[in-house]
């Protein structure tokens, strides 16, 4: 039964890590930005939160509905004033600069909020739990990550699908020049994939704030398992983050199930395995998003 | 009466290389001009900087009396000047049916919509689901025409319509022509097949090396003329030997 459990967290575990990976696809897929402060945006997102919390009292989970718009509209603007002239400057310049954000992010969070391990307090939510039969268990937390991980994957989905807006950041992903001679201004769908990646990643840094304790420094290794996501389950491919998620996540808890330090070495075996035997990863996509 | 599509003494430099050369031309509404050249003639150039992707180092571009040499890409099709460029360019991971609706994103509104287009290419109903990337050449070039159609231009650049068709795609492709003339639209056209734009084409140019050698309509030049100035051979010489 314990390996059920394990399972079954893993899956969660593996829903919330696709959310956080999602974002780095869309950055690669659309625009071939790596973004190396993209663990340190989720950071930011919690600490974010945490101070709203502080001043207005508000309940933990209604930070969602505040810090998600902010970072959205941080994420397009960040990309027009900041990221878009480090790419007209090229691709050596925009790793840099991203990599010199991860670095002033994390210094200004340790030097705002000191370098202690916080969490977002959502009080005995985070320990209640459906009981399904005497061995298993659903935490209602990991059920409201996975459902969150789910419904904001297919909305990018949706959004990159269904409406004009996104069929031409698909579009541009293709082929910008093309994308250009029917009407499309790169720049402002550079903006919108941006706005994109910074909403779902603080969506992902919130959920993750809440299930364990973050410090300012936390984020280059969520930037690590994001990798590893984006890259087992293929680059570029949604979907395929989605799988790579879950791959990492049931690796973790069924790999704590055996030494809780195996737990965070069994992902990045399994990683390494994956870009041995299929250096493409899962789910290769001809063409990215 | 001033043209629709204006060029004055257009130059453009890659790097070093001055590929377009104090080029001069205009188009009319409801007019076909091709422009016939050897490969690295600087054609494509040509095209590439009326649409907005290249900087000319000099000259202008005048788009119906407005100045547009520095207007970016995206807002010329807004306009109604469209490319369908070299080589189709669709988007690969995108459908049929999503690469016509790319002609749509910032269009002019009038005549052209998709049950008019589809008319047009009647195959685009049963296979819009299919990835672009899944089409023959000719079908590709198809969509590719079909899209640009959808932006309502007023002005439609063609950049090498017939490379790598089979002769019956390519008649297919040329078929659409006169109908597009008929509407008034100005037509724009480079091509490497000189007897194919010499069959569609009200006036000529060709280009040898960035410059203009030669113009004029297809009825007013003689082939050996053609010849020297699309080979650069010196008439002169040619007579000599």
């Amino acid at each position: 039964m314990d390996v059920l459990n394990a399972i079954i967290q893993g899956l969660f575990l593996g829903g919330l890590f696709a959310l956080f990976a999602c974002g780095l696809s869309l950055m690669f897929g659309v625009m071939e930005v790596i973004n190396l402060a993209h663990g340190d945006v989720a950071v930011a997102a919690v600490y974010l939160g945490l101070s709203l919390i502080s001043v207005t009292h508000i309940p933990a989970i209604w930070v969602f509905v505040l810090v998600v718009p902010v970072f959205v509209v941080g994420g397009y603007f960040g990309q027009r004033l900041f990221l878009q002239r480090s790419l007209d400057s090229g691709p050596i310049t925009t790793l840099l600069v991203t990599f010199g954000l991860s670095i002033v992010l994390e210094n200004v969070l340790q030097e705002v909020y000191s370098a202690n391990s916080q969490s977002l307090d959502i009080g005995s939510l985070v320990s209640s739990s459906v009981q399904i039969s005497s061995q298993v268990s659903l935490p209602y937390l990991s059920m409201v990550f996975l459902g969150t991980a789910v419904v904001s994957l297919a909305v990018v989905q949706l959004f990159l699908t269904k409406t004009a807006t996104g069929r031409m950041v698909r579009a541009v992903a293709d082929d910008r020049e093309a994308a250009q001679l029917v009407g499309a201004n790169y720049r402002h769908l550079f903006g919108v994939a941006a706005a994109m990646a910074a909403g779902t990643v603080a969506l992902a840094g919130l959920a993750l704030g809440m299930y364990t304790s973050i410090s300012p420094s936390s984020g280059p290794s969520y930037l690590l398992y994001g990798f590893a996501a984006v890259v087992i389950g293929g680059l570029g491919s949604l979907w395929g983050t989605l799988a790579g998620g879950m791959v990492l996540g049931l690796a973790t808890t069924l790999g704590s199930l055996v030494d809780p330090d195996f737990g965070s070495m069994l992902p990045y075996l399994v990683f390494l395995a994956v870009l041995a035997v299929r250096p493409r990863g899962l789910f290769p996509k001809k063409a990215v998003l | 009466m001033s043209a629709l599509l204006e060029v004055r003494d257009l130059s453009v430099h890659h790097g070093q290389l001055e590929a377009v050369r104090g080029v001069t031309l205009a188009v009319n509404a409801g007019e076909v001009v091709a422009i016939i050249g050897a490969n690295g003639a600087g054609k494509s150039t040509l095209l590439r900087t009326i649409a907005g992707l290249h900087t000319p180092s000099a000259g202008r571009v005048v788009f119906d009396g407005r100045d547009i040499t520095h207007l970016g890409p995206d807002k010329r099709v807004a306009l109604g000047l469209v490319l369908v460029p070299e080589g189709r360019r669709l988007f690969a991971s995108l459908t049929v049916e999503e690469n016509l609706l790319a002609g749509l994103y910032k269009g002019r509104p009038g005549a052209w919509d998709m049950a008019k287009v589809l008319a047009l290419f009647p195959w685009m109903a049963e296979r819009k689901r299919q990835p672009a990337s899944q089409l023959s050449g000719g079908e590709q070039q198809a969509v590719a025409i079909a899209r640009a159609l959808l932006a309502n231009p007023r002005a439609l650049m063609l950049d090498e319509p017939s490379l790598g068709l089979s002769p019956l795609a390519l008649r297919r492709i040329y078929s659409v022509l006169p109908e597009l003339v008929v509407s008034g639209l100005g037509i724009l056209l480079v091509e490497q097949d000189v007897r194919q734009a010499l069959k569609v084409a009200d006036r000529l140019q060709c280009l040898l090396e960035g410059r203009q050698a030669l113009q004029g309509a297809p009825a007013e030049l003689d082939v050996e003329q053609i010849e020297a100035a699309y080979f650069g051979i010196a008439q002169g010489a040619r007579s000599a030997s």
